[in-house]
Order: C-alpha cells, then sequence, then structure tokens
C-alpha cells in the first residue's frame, strides 16, 4: 500500500521531470503584430474604450460623473469604468494581466518604469494634442518619460513619453496649531527667560531646519501633559528627510545601471536625524500600534511628517482642531534645501488598445479639462495639474474649497507649500519637491525590504533601544545591508536590459 | 480548495479490503464461467473507470499541470516585469528565460531573498509549537470530559469548546490582533504588561502560538474524546485493583492507547501549519517576524510577480510536506501503538 | 447524581471533591478561554474608537453603545453582496462536488477495477501537494482565461469532487451490503443507477456531514478568494472582512461588526446541526 503510494508519488514525479524536459528544447519565439502602431479613429467609427481606476469609493463616484460626462460630449466613443478600492489589489491585479491590460487605466509611479520600459504601454508622445502640455505643471509629466537608449526615466532628447498625469501628491508637514499654540504658551509660561515663539515655527517661507527641530521638539516635548499620550511628531518621511539632506537612495549611470548610495554622509545623516527623534521620544515609539494619521487628526500629536492633499479631505469635516501646512524639515548637508516627496499617479494606454486615438482623446479630458481639475481640487482630492488654476487654487479664488468644507478654516491656509514643492522655482527658492524614488526603478522591492531592515533584527532596528539600553549604529546598520540593496538593483538592472535590450 | 488540502493525509486502509479477489470472495460470490466472467467484468472496469475519470480530470487539471507547471516556473526567471515583453506566452519564451537551479540557490545564497526565505522557515517551524500545545490542552480537556461518571453536561463543554473551530479564521484574526494590540490590548492592560505583541519579532511568534493552540483546542478535544471513549473501561478497572491514581492511569493507559489519534493530529496539525497563511497576512499584518513559507510565496510570486523565485519556494514547501509524510508512514509502523 | 455517586466505585472523599471542582474550574475557564474572543469582539463592535483605542482605561460595556457601527458595516461594503458571491460558491460546488466525489467513492468501493489500489493512491497523492504549489500556474491560468474577479477560481476545483470528500464516502460505503446492490444487477439496473437510485439515497449521515464541513470550510475560505477577487463587487464575505479591518481611519469597532455579522450565521448553522459537525469530524478523523 505504502509502497503504492510512494510509486504512484514517483511516477507523478518522473513523469514532471520528463514534462520539463521535453519542454526545454521546444523554444518557438512568437512575434506578436507591432504594438506601436498608431491607428486613428475614422470619423465614423464607434468605439469602446475599458478604463481601469482605483482609489476610495467616494472617488469612484467621482469618476462616474467624469466619464459620464465624456461619454455625453462624444458621440462614437463609450467609455466603461471598472473600479478597484484596494491599492495593493489592483496593481497585483494589473501586474497580473500580462499584455492584456485595459485600454486606459491609472498606473502609480512606482511600477511606471517596468511598464514603459517592457513596451506594455503606448508611446503617446507625437500625438498628444497642442496645447495640453504647455498647461500642466512640467514636474508633472517629466517623469513619464522614459528613454529607450539610456534606459532612463525622465525628459531628454530620445525619451518618448508613455503616460500623462492623473495628479501630483506632494507631501508637506501638517502641524496642530490649536494644540501648537497651547504647548508653546504653557511652555512660556515656565521658560519667560527664553520663550519660544509660535510665529517662527509656523512660518511657511523658511522651513525649519533637523537641529531647528529637534530644539523646538525637545522644548515642546517637556511641556506636554505627562501620561498624555501626546507627542510632537508622528510619521516622518524618509525619502522627504533623505532628499532634504541633498542625499539619494542610488545613481544612475549611462546606461540606466543604479548603485547604490546609502552609505554616503548625507545619507547616513538623514537617517540619524529620524533615529534621533526616536532616542529623544518626539514621535510614539516603535511598538505603537496607533495608526500615525489617526494619531495626527485624534490630536495628539503637534506634527505630522507627511500629509498629501487626498488625504486631507477627509480632515476638513472630521477634525476638531486648526491646522496648517509647513515645509518638510531641511537638512543639515551642504546645499539642502527642503524637499518634499511628491506621489503620483498616470494614466496610461494600453500597447495593443486599438482605438489610441480615442483612449489619448479620453485622457487628455482627465487629465487637463479645467472642469475636471476644479471638481479634483474642490473636493480636496488633489492640487491642479494645470500652472493656470495654481493661484485660484492657492486663494480659492472660486470658493469651491470653502463650499465642500464645512468648518471654518477647514483647508490649510499655507496650501500653496503643495504648489512650492511642484512648480519647479518656487518663490521662496527654499521649498522643493522630487519624486519618490522608486518612480526611477522596476519595482520598489529594495525600499520595502529596506523599510524592513531599518524596523527589525539586531543588526538593522535604528527605531529601538536594544536590551542593554543601546541604540544600533545608523552606519553600520546601512552599510550592512549596502550589499543586499546593491543586489536588488543589479538583479533589477539584468531585468531591464531583458526588456529593453 | 484550501481546507480540504489543509485537512487530512488519511491513514491506509488495509489492504485486504481493497483487493477485488478479497471482496470476491468475502461476498461470496460463486466462481464463474471464464467467458461470461470476463466480458461482465470487463464492462464492470470500464465502469468503474468512467465514474472515477471525472476525477482524474480534477486531479490533472488542477494538480498535476499546476506542479508541472510549478516546476518549470522554478526553474526560469519568470517575472512580472519581462511577463510581457517582446510578447510570447510564457512556454514561447521558456528557453529565454531558463535559469536553471538558480531560484533554488538564490533561496538559499542570495541577499536578496534568503534573509526573506530563511526567516520564513525560521517562523514556520517556531509556529509550529502551537500543534503540540494545541494538542496536549485538548487531551487534557477530553480526558476530563471523557469521565463522564463524574462530570456533567460533558455535552455543553463539549459544543462551547468547539466554537473557535468553526469560526472565521478572518473575523477571530481581527479579534486577536486587538487583544494582543501594544497600546490597548486586553491582555496588555488588564496585566498590566508593556509587552510589544504586535511588533517584536519573537512577542508576535508566543502570540502566534498561542493563538494557533487555541484554535486548534476544539478539534483535538473532539477526536481524543471519540478515541478515548474506544479504550475498553477494563482497561482502567484492572488499573484501579491495582492501585493506579488518576495521572497514573492518564499516562500509563490513556495516552498509548489513543497515540494513533495523537500522532495523527500531530501530523495534520503540522502540515496545516506549515500552510498558514492568515496569521500573517491578517494577525500580524505582513511584520517580517511573522512571514510564513506561504507568505513568502504570496509576497514574492503574487504580489510582486516574482514566478520564478515565488516557485522555487513553493516546490521546497512541498517537499518539506512530502518527506513529514514520509515519517508519518515510517514511525507509525514503529512505535505507534495500534489494536 | 446521589444515585450515581451510590455507583461509583470510590467513595466520596474530600480530595475527590477537590478533583471534580478542580475539573469543573478547568473546563470552565476552558469554554470561557474558546468563547472569549468572540464575546470581546461583540463588546467592542459597539464601542466608540476614543473607547476603543484607549490605553489608559479599559472599556468593557460602551456607555454609549454604537449600534449604528453595525449599520456602516452595511454602508462600507456591499455584505450583501459578499453574502451572496459567498452563497453562491457554496451552491456551485458542493451539490456537484458530493456527487462525483460519491460516484468514485462509489467505484472504489462496490465496483471491480483492474489496479484499484494504484488508482486510490494516485487520488490520494494529491493531497500531499500544498496549494501554495499549485496557486501560481493556477493563478496565471485564471488571468489567461480572463476568470479573475469571477467565482470560477472559487467554484471550478470543487466541481470535480474532493479527495478527502470521497476517501470518507469510500470508508461510508463499504458499511453499506454489497447485496442490495447485486439484487438491483440482477434486475437489471446499470452501475450509474445503482449510485443514483440506491447508493445516493443511503448516504445520507455522511453527505450531511461532509456537506456541514465543505459549506463551514467555503464560508471561511480566505487565501484563494483574497487572490482571486479584488473588485469590490465580487468579493466573498471574508475578503470583505478583511478589507474593512484594513482601513486605516480607526474603524475597527466597525470592522468587528463586520466580523460579529459574518460569524452569526455559522453559528446558527453549528448550534442546529451541531451533531454532524462534532461526529463529522470524530468519524472523519478516526478513520481516515
Amino acid at each position: 500500500m505504502k509502497k503504492a503510494l510512494r510509486t504512484a508519488t514517483l511516477a507523478m514525479a518522473a513523469l514532471s521531470v520528463l514534462l520539463v524536459a521535453g519542454c526545454g528544447g521546444n523554444g518557438n519565439h512568437v512575434t506578436a503584430d507591432d504594438p506601436t502602431a498608431w491607428e486613428s479613429l475614422q470619423n465614423n467609427d464607434f468605439v469602446t474604450i475599458e478604463f481601469h481606476g482605483r482609489d476610495v469609493d467616494t472617488e469612484k463616484a467621482n469618476y462616474e460623473q467624469f466619464v459620464n460626462e465624456f461619454n455625453n460630449t462624444h458621440d462614437n466613443i463609450l467609455v466603461s469604468l471598472q473600479w478597484t478600492s484596494d491599492t495593493a489589489a489592483y496593481n497585483t491585479a494589473l501586474d497580473g494581466m500580462g499584455d492584456d491590460l485595459p485600454d486606459v487605466f491609472m498606473l502609480s509611479q512606482g511600477m511606471f518604469m517596468r511598464y514603459a520600459a517592457s513596451g506594455k504601454i503606448a508611446d503617446i508622445g507625437g500625438h498628444v494634442s497642442e496645447g495640453v502640455l504647455e498647461d500642466l505643471y512640467s514636474s508633472a509629466y517629466d517623469i513619464y518619460y522614459f528613454d529607450r537608449t539610456t534606459r532612463k526615466i525622465g525628459y531628454s532628447e530620445n525619451a518618448s513619453l508613455y503616460g500623462l498625469p492623473k495628479d501630483m501628491g506632494p507631501q508637506q508637514m501638517a502641524v496642530n496649531t490649536t494644540l501648537l499654540r497651547e504647548t508653546v504658551n504653557a511652555y512660556n509660561a515656565q521658560h519667560a527667560d527664553a520663550p519660544l515663539s509660535y510665529d517662527d515655527i509656523v512660518d511657511p517661507t523658511s522651513p525649519m531646519t533637523f537641529d531647528e527641530f529637534l530644539d523646538v521638539g525637545k522644548k515642546l516635548k517637556s511641556a506636554l501633559v505627562e501620561g498624555s499620550n501626546k507627542v510632537v511628531i508622528c510619521d516622518v518621511n524618509q525619502q522627504s528627510t533623505v532628499y532634504s539632506n541633498n542625499a539619494s537612495y542610488f545613481t544612475v549611470d549611462a546606461n540606466g545601471k543604479w548603485t547604490s548610495n546609502i552609505t554616503s554622509d548625507n545619507f547616513v545623516e538623514a537617517i540619524e536625524f529620524i533615529q534621533e527623534l526616536y532616542k529623544e521620544g518626539l514621535t510614539p515609539s516603535a511598538g505603537s500600534t496607533t495608526n500615525a494619521e489617526q494619531k495626527f487628526t485624534s490630536g495628539q500629536s503637534i506634527f505630522f511628517g507627511d500629509v498629501a492633499p487626498h488625504m486631507t479631505k477627509d480632515w476638513w469635516n472630521t477634525v476638531s482642531f486648526e491646522w496648517d501646512l509647513l515645509p518638510v524639515l531641511q537638512g543639515r548637508a551642504e546645499g539642502a534645501v527642503s524637499t518634499a516627496y511628491v506621489g503620483g499617479m498616470c494614466y496610461a494606454i494600453a500597447a495593443n488598445c486599438p482605438y489610441k486615438d480615442a483612449a489619448l482623446e479620453f485622457v487628455e479630458y482627465l487629465t487637463s479639462d479645467p472642469t475636471s481639475q476644479r471638481s479634483q481640487y474642490g473636493r480636496g482630492q488633489c492640487i491642479p495639474n494645470l500652472k493656470s488654476l495654481a493661484d485660484e487654487f492657492s486663494t480659492d479664488g472660486l470658493g469651491l474649497i470653502a463650499e465642500q468644507s464645512k468648518k471654518t478654516s477647514p483647508c490649510p491656509a499655507n496650501r500653496g507649500v503643495w504648489i512650492d514643492a511642484v512648480n519647479g522655482t518656487s518663490a521662496t527658492d527654499v521649498v522643493s519637491g522630487k519624486y519618490g524614488a522608486e518612480s526611477y526603478t522596476l519595482e520598489d522591492m529594495w525600499l520595502t525590504q529596506f523599510k524592513n531592515w531599518l524596523s527589525t533584527g539586531e543588526t538593522g532596528d535604528i527605531y529601538q533601544k536594544k536590551g542593554d539600553g543601546s541604540w544600533v549604529d545608523v552606519r553600520t546598520s546601512l552599510t550592512a545591508f549596502q550589499p543586499t540593496m546593491q543586489a536588488y538593483f543589479d538583479d533589477q538592472y539584468s531585468n531591464l536590459v531583458y526588456v529593453c535590450p | 480548495m484550501e481546507h480540504e488540502r489543509m485537512s487530512a493525509v488519511p491513514e491506509e486502509l488495509p489492504p485486504e479490503e481493497l483487493s477485488p479477489e478479497g471482496e470476491a470472495l468475502l461476498h461470496g460470490e460463486p466462481p464463474r464461467v471464464p467467458k461470461q466472467k470476463s466480458k461482465l467484468k470487463q464492462r464492470e472496469h470500464l465502469t468503474a473507470l468512467a465514474f472515477i475519470s471525472v476525477k482524474y480530470v480534477g486531479l490533472i487539471v488542477f494538480t498535476v499541470l499546476p506542479v508541472f507547471f510549478a516546476l518549470l516556473y522554478s526553474l526560469t526567471n519568470y517575472n512580472g516585469i519581462i511577463v510581457s515583453a517582446g510578447g510570447g506566452s510564457f512556454l514561447d519564451r521558456f528557453t529565454s528565460l531558463w535559469n536553471n537551479f538558480k531560484n533554488y540557490t538564490d533561496l538559499f545564497g542570495s541577499v536578496m531573498y534568503s534573509d526573506a526565505f530563511r526567516q520564513a522557515i525560521l517562523n514556520n517551524v517556531i509556529f509550529l509549537l502551537g500543534v503540540p500545545l494545541g494538542i496536549v490542552g485538548g487531551l487534557v480537556i477530553a480526558v476530563v470530559l471523557s469521565r463522564d461518571d463524574i462530570i456533567r453536561g460533558s455535552r455543553v463543554f463539549r459544543l462551547l469548546i468547539y466554537v473557535p473551530v468553526v469560526s472565521s479564521a478572518v473575523a477571530m484574526n481581527i479579534i486577536w490582533r486587538y487583544i494582543f494590540d501594544n497600546e490597548y490590548g486586553i491582555v496588555n492592560m488588564m496585566f498590566g504588561l508593556n509587552i510589544p505583541w504586535l511588533t517584536d519579532a519573537a512577542w508576535i511568534k508566543v502570540a502566534i502560538i498561542l493563538k494557533e493552540a487555541w484554535g486548534s483546542l476544539g478539534k483535538t478535544m473532539v477526536l481524543c474524546l471519540a478515541a478515548l471513549t474506544n479504550v475498553g473501561k477494563d482497561y482502567y478497572e484492572a488499573a484501579e485493583l491495582d492501585g493506579a491514581g488518576e495521572i497514573t492511569k492518564f499516562l500509563k493507559i490513556s495516552v498509548p492507547l489513543i497515540t494513533p489519534t495523537l500522532f495523527y493530529l500531530l501530523i495534520t496539525g503540522m502540515i496545516g501549519n506549515l500552510q498558514s497563511y492568515v496569521d500573517s497576512d491578517v494577525f500580524a499584518n505582513g511584520l517580517p517576524g511573522a512571514q510564513t513559507i506561504v507568505y513568502f510565496i504570496w509576497s514574492f510570486g503574487i504580489r510582486r510577480s516574482y514566478y520564478g523565485i515565488a516557485s522555487a519556494a513553493s516546490v521546497i514547501l512541498t517537499i518539506a510536506i512530502l518527506i513529514i509524510t514520509e515519517i508519518q508512514f515510517r514511525v507509525q509502523d514503529k512505535w505507534v501503538y495500534s489494536e | 447524581m446521589e444515585e450515581h455517586e451510590q455507583h461509583a466505585r470510590t467513595k466520596r472523599s474530600p480530595s475527590r471533591v477537590i478533583g471534580i471542582t478542580i475539573a469543573y474550574l478547568f473546563l470552565i475557564a476552558m469554554c470561557f478561554t474558546c468563547l472569549f474572543p468572540f464575546l470581546w469582539m461583540l463588546l467592542s463592535s459597539v464601542k466608540t474608537p476614543s473607547e476603543m483605542q484607549n490605553s489608559i482605561t479599559l472599556t468593557f460595556f460602551s456607555k454609549t453603545p454604537q449600534w449604528d457601527n453595525y449599520l456602516k458595516v452595511f454602508e462600507k461594503q456591499n455584505i450583501f453582496r459578499g453574502l451572496l458571491n459567498t452563497l453562491i460558491v457554496e451552491v456551485g460546488t458542493i451539490p456537484l462536488c458530493v456527487f462525483f466525489s460519491g460516484l468514485s467513492a462509489f467505484a472504489f468501493s462496490k465496483l471491480d477495477m483492474k489496479h484499484k489500489n494504484v488508482h486510490l493512491m494516485i487520488q490520494l497523492s494529491a493531497l500531499m501537494i500544498p496549494y501554495a504549489c499549485v496557486v501560481l500556474p493556477l493563478y496565471r491560468a485564471y488571468f489567461k482565461l480572463g476568470l479573475v474577479n469571477t467565482l470560477w477560481p472559487l467554484i471550478l476545483p470543487s466541481m470535480f469532487g474532493g479527495v478527502s470528500m470521497m476517501f470518507f464516502f469510500i470508508q461510508f460505503q463499504r458499511g453499506i451490503p454489497s447485496a442490495i446492490f447485486e439484487a438491483a444487477k440482477v434486475d437489471g439496473a446499470g452501475y450509474f443507477t445503482q449510485y443514483c437510485v440506491i447508493m445516493l439515497p443511503l448516504m445520507g449521515p455522511a453527505v450531511a456531514a461532509q456537506v456541514i464541513f465543505m459549506f463551514v470550510g467555503n464560508w471561511n475560505d480566505y487565501f484563494a478568494p483574497s487572490l482571486y477577487l479584488t473588485e469590490d463587487r465580487m468579493k466573498t464575505l471574508q475578503v470583505m472582512l478583511k478589507a474593512l479591518s484594513s482601513g486605516a481611519k480607526g474603524e475597527l469597532p466597525v470592522a468587528f461588526a463586520g466580523a460579529v455579522v459574518s460569524c452569526i450565521p455559522l453559528y446558527v448553522i453549528y448550534l442546529f446541526f451541531q451533531r454532524f459537525f462534532i461526529e463529522g469530524m470524530a468519524i472523519s478523523g478516526i478513520k481516515g
């Protein structure tokens, strides 16, 4: 009996091995029709466009409206919408589709490069209508260029455009001004000789430096009510801290090959600053399970390290304190500028979409139609993509934001710092922004694993005091991870060469 | 489906029950004229084959072919980045994707995967501790309940203790996460502890082991109870005449007599435990210190579309399970008591 | 009680009373442990977010019970749709799975077949293959066939019968005398008729136990549905539950309310069919 079972298993295994061997020699390459072909829409054709999007359900309703509006004004195009509310599920499903992609779909920045490099999405560069790009912030679509010769993201002579921006999400620092005022007053009551200045802290035109913040933070902490669970800051964005210290995760050479840069002095210094926040107890401890955004919205944190426009639309009518925006902290290194992390998504068109003209028409409508842009920023979903709308957004000239929000001071007065992060030349030249590092790589496993490394293990974990009361040295931790980081980049490079020879 | 695969590798059937000749003898069928018999028999053989053919279709489509392709994937550099580059299906580009046993060596040798994979194996092995813990707990409950001469209401106890088994794993993990929460979990707050159950790589393993044991109490109890009622009362009576106490009776009589059940529970528990995923996903929310091998396969294979490396991991998991099954067969012969 | 004790071999003694007390205390503690998570879920499902996430005082009974947490469950997720999807899977798998498992079992238990042992062993060997091993190729295949975000990936594999169910049925069918089938054969009934007309009706208790097992298994299945069902309208109850719990905005009480909602039907079924649950488990465990 047992013998029979073993024989059966062995037979199955042997059969499988045989099949493997048999298939090994049988590698016909099938070449598909040229996927880059661009067919124009004939006047009397009627086409349907499948559009996939993702976001929370309230956004779904808005996109239904956009789609309806578009369908009503275009007799020969019918767009159908498919929506997923879960980000990870959406991305996984998109990857799983291989090259059977929907005609038009939202693509997050961390995935853009591999879609462009592997030829899954259409090069729309030569087909975008005149005037569309001119009114967009160049930073909004720059990262949707990909150069097949240098294998690099970003605009260059030979680069092609593979997507148009859905929106930009610059992440600046939020401050609970109600709590800050209280705490500053409490502090000043005891330290009349060297008081803190509220106005110096809440100044959007001069970002606080790492050192200023540590100083202010320690003072504020001393004035916070003991045992109230309140903290000075929650959720510091690692990427913006690194960028703001004039550091980078990697450098890219002329062939698109990445070299890890995490042991450079500026990089180490930036991570050390984050560790200092933990050491000084200015942030919730590493063991805290409260979601950072929740910590801030429940009034338990003075600062919140990275707030993107789309997060705040829920705050407008739920948060019970006044708050405002500040530029992210500026580093110690030479040439350091307060640099916000900019997130973003684009609309891409599948390479094998048969009606690219129609698809592009729809994408242009979404990306640059002032009505749709106003509708989006008015709901607090994002900042406008269009330069021409920047002023009316900053001042709420049309009163769209005020109309949507019921509280007296619901949208931060300093919301211009979001614009400053993306408009390239900020009025003050002290505020800047940069797209997430994952935008410049094929996929972000390196970043996930890097974050895991920093928060687990004997040599890696920099956020927690060890049993003997000491802290892991940041440089040691980063040096230990450097080879792994490089291995991820090398592995990605071999994939990049495979898909983009 | 998952639950089915999770369940059991059944114990073997006594061979004589299976052999056609034996069955024919048992039913007292008279020997037939060879020619007629062969014709009728042949029809019966064919019908039987037809009846199980449906099962074979399922087996081939949903097990044999996927296993075969998993083996293929594991020998290639098949991933989401290149899944559609240049067109053509997986088999079309098989030779250009071939990378020998690199995935297997990478799982143990490359800095990219070896840490995560080694950690996943280690986590899985540690989580296995929950199996014996649950068995011991369930066994003690069963032994107490089996004394129906002194324990009343055993039916109600049985009913209630079995509840976790019929509860949804997702729902239970959501609530366990809240129970163990570092900051406002009832465990820490009731006992005045400050243990980082959910964020510390070591403590979360303790939490998961406890949770696993809790989840298997009901099953163990029911099976042990059934086995204990099959143990003849005369064994105990004889022992009592010799003056044996409760504990002696338990260790010297109950346990040895139900070793087949305990062993069965151990093996099926281990096989099920090796395939756990919900703990890592829902309870631990993906914390590296609690990622299992199946979570590794999910996070690399499904989430990140690294089909090659994830398939290699799945092949290794399968081999581990085959080895455990093999051990089951060998050990069972040697020391498990059977009547 | 008294009558019982008179029959007891050992006389009432202090140590015995202590022993019995300890046994009861132990059992009550165990019951409490087993029920506690569910009770805690029930209590927590009506808490306010601040009662829920309060590291200073522990709230057992909410002062202002938020019953509308239960309404929110239905607002946030289309729970009825989830319920419907789960039920579609149940209805789509169970009848065919039972029918074909029983049919194969019939061939193994009552018919003559060449190399019966080998066939059985090949079938059983499928039990040793973990789902994680076959999931990636299946996942690719379902994508290629456009079956992702449909319920087919959950229904198809079970439509051809299940291995452990078949094994259970073989055990059961062995206990049914073959003479009945011999008689039917004499009357000219074919094997398929014998199975449908004679065997199936006789399998009542075994089928009931297996149907309940499969029902609970399908209901609680999470891994496969979480892979294949990403669109909200196709999600099963368990996948919706996970989506409820992973919302970042402090709506854990709502997630608990959802968990309660998803558990209640199972508990009701459990209460009514407890015999099949426990006995089915006991039989399959011991024999299988």
